[in-house]
């Protein structure tokens, strides 16, 4: 008989900026600004894979494992309901800021008491709050494991020591990769599609006890000086950094021009270039405009 | 003397990435105070054009690592060869693009030397006291957040296409330092089995580079073979609209827009694609969009940066046989 395989998925806390409207009596709708919190799509890749590792090899224990404040415990019940056998809830004081460094802390310690064979750490996401992408690696170099991201496929081999994985890599390379376990992954969102809880199962996260571990950061500081390696500056609403264009278009309008010297680059989409004529001329203007913008 | 910048170059199939192209330009704009600027190249059989291309675009030095064993990715020898590097040279800020490799090095060098890392940076600046701060995107890309890292070096990566290529710098001859880093054999945790280069053909459109798509204009399933001839001479992926998913030219997962996928290449072709918001709205990230239309009132027309006004069937043909000319050396009158 295989060995029992533990697998532990640390899921995120991501929170979103979305818009509301709130209907008006003879009036426009009023705009709200809303942070709405979710379940990462990495994370839920993750956890059905897990799931479905569960499936094919009896012998599997899942956990999963949230960083965040109490109000997102809904998310474990979620994993629950999905079919995970533990739910670890570390507890965080939502006014203060932790960054990648000091969520892998959080989570080393545990993960080296229980002995987790596989562990699914999120990937850089631009959607995070807390930073929270790189914490998988980082994790991966305290618990001293091999670690690879962006998975794309897996498999654990026979004897439950090691697994086969393909990482995603860019432009639609990928790279087949054998690591032993215990090794930190991160999955990719094409992993996978994941699954939504069946109604039957809704209802077992209410019987089911959720470890509650309150995370200080004093004391992550304590056991390893400096617990946190970056520091928050500023929040702002999002201004994408203009590209290098040096100067304004003659043919912008007055108000393109402010917005030009707001945003310090162009906002407006240049005008199209319009192509008429005989077929192989056009051929050969579209060949030198490829040839142009180096696409060929 | 001030600390060198350095720009981990990352070379994939004997070409850099252009993100670390962009970086190169982005550290020479941030050492005008005078620090060096140096690229790092790690690779098996790094060729000497990897070198000139660096230094076109604005490497002053370039330290290199080669050896046979590095041919392709490995977390835990690339870790430890760009840790060693940096305990040696010292350098003051160490920027490398946000792919899935710069990723996950940068962050697993910073906790090494347990010095702070900030990722998927969409701007940089130096501040009065030659401290980075590091511009993200985050709550979905609706807000920003600057961080400054603890520690030095200072590490960072960025996303690729934020910055921009700068214009190449005349070639000239920069001083090229080969270092050998040994590692032990317990590093090699993880093996490398294969590499799996990428067909256009057959990848996922939202990691596509140059896509061609074609909607109802283009005649159906009997002319469909005229797309996918063109995407396989200019090494693009086929996509389509609703319509050319409709009339079964292609599978749900080539469908761009609001019911399908939302993509980002940097070319996108268009062809008898009238231009629905529908569609539209699942390339607005599209860095250039060709549209080939014969009806010059299509909505498509108005959004493209290059629109041709032409009936596809005696178009395309002509434009395949340039673009073979073209890639097999023949004669082509500008």
């Amino acid at each position: 008989m295989t060995r029992k395989l533990k697998i532990l998925v640390s899921i995120s806390q991501i929170v979103y900026s979305e818009y509301s409207l709130e209907p008006q009596m003879g009036r426009a709708c009023k705009k709200k600004n809303l942070l709405v919190k979710r379940f990462n799509l990495a994370d839920r890749c993750a956890l059905e894979e897990a799931l479905k590792i569960k499936k094919e090899i009896n012998n599997v224990e899942i956990s999963a494992a949230l960083l965040g404040p109490p109000e997102m415990e809904w998310i474990l019940r979620a994993c629950l309901g999905f079919g995970v056998d533990k739910a670890i809830h570390f507890i965080i004081n939502p006014a203060e800021y932790y960054d990648a460094h000091n969520i892998a802390l959080a989570l080393s310690q545990y993960i080296s008491d229980q002995g987790f064979d596989l562990i699914f750490c999120s990937y850089q996401d631009v959607n995070s709050n807390f930073q929270v992408g790189p914490a998988g690696s980082i994790l991966a170099e305290l618990l001293q494991y091999p670690y690879l991201s962006e998975v794309a496929s897996l498999k654990i081999d026979p004897d439950n020591e090691s697994l086969t994985v393909k990482r995603k890599l860019t432009k639609g390379n990928r790279l087949k990769v054998n690591t032993p376990l215990p090794a930190v992954l991160s999955a990719s969102t094409v992993l996978n599609e994941p699954r939504y809880i069946s109604l039957h199962r809704q209802k077992k996260p209410a019987e089911t006890t959720i470890t509650r571990i309150a995370v200080n950061k004093e004391e992550l500081q304590g056991r390893y000086y400096p617990a946190q390696l970056t520091e928050l500056v500023a929040v702002s609403p999002f201004r994408p950094r203009p590209k290098q264009i040096p100067l304004a278009g003659g043919s912008l309008t007055v108000q393109e021009r402010l917005d030009f010297i707001i945003f310090g680059g162009s906002t407006v989409k240049e005008k199209s270039r319009l192509l008429e004529g005989n077929v192989k001329e056009l051929s050969n203007e579209l060949l030198n405009y490829m040839i142009q913008e180096n696409f060929l | 003397m001030h600390k060198e910048i350095w720009v981990f170059a990352e070379a994939c199939n004997n070409s850099i990435e252009r993100v670390s192209l962009e970086l190169l330009g982005e550290v020479r704009r941030l050492s005008k105070n005078g620090a060096p600027t140096a690229a790092v190249l790690i690779g098996a059989g790094i060729s000497p054009s990897l070198r000139q291309t660096l230094s076109q675009y604005g490497a002053q030095k370039i330290y290199i690592v080669d050896h046979e064993k590095l041919l392709y990715y490995q977390s835990e020898i690339y870790t430890h060869i760009l840790t060693q590097l940096v305990r040696q040279k010292k350098p003051q800020i160490i920027l490398l693009g946000a792919t899935p490799n710069g990723n996950d090095m940068a962050s697993r060098v910073a906790a090494r030397l347990r010095v702070g890392f900030v990722s998927n940076c969409t701007d940089l600046k130096l501040n009065d006291e030659g401290r980075l701060v590091l511009w993200k995107a985050i709550r979905g890309g609706k807000s920003q957040a600057a961080f400054m890292t603890v520690g030095s070096p200072q590490i960072a990566t960025v996303c690729p296409d934020v910055i921009g290529l700068e214009k190449v710098v005349p070639l000239q001859t920069v001083p090229v330092e080969h270092l050998d880093i040994s590692w032990d054999k317990n590093m090699e945790k993880a093996e490398v089995i294969e590499f799996f280069k990428g067909n256009p053909a057959t990848i996922d459109i939202t990691e596509a580079e140059i896509i061609v798509a074609g909607g109802r204009g283009v005649g159906g399933v009997e002319k469909w073979p005229l797309i996918e001839g063109l995407a396989d001479v200019i090494g693009g992926a086929v996509a389509g609209s609703r319509m050319a998913k409709d009339l079964g030219c292609i599978s749900r997962d080539r469908l761009v827009g609001q019911t399908g996928k939302n993509v980002r290449p940097k070319l996108y072709m268009a062809l008898g694609i009238s231009g629905a918001s529908h569609h539209v709205n699942g390339l607005k990230e599209a860095e250039k969009v060709v549209v080939i239309n014969k009806d010059r009132h299509a909505p498509f027309i108005k959004k493209a940066d290059l629109a041709v006004i032409a009936d596809l069937q005696e178009l395309l043909p002509v434009f395949k046989e340039t673009v073979t000319e073209y890639f097999t050396g023949g004669h082509f009158s500008k």
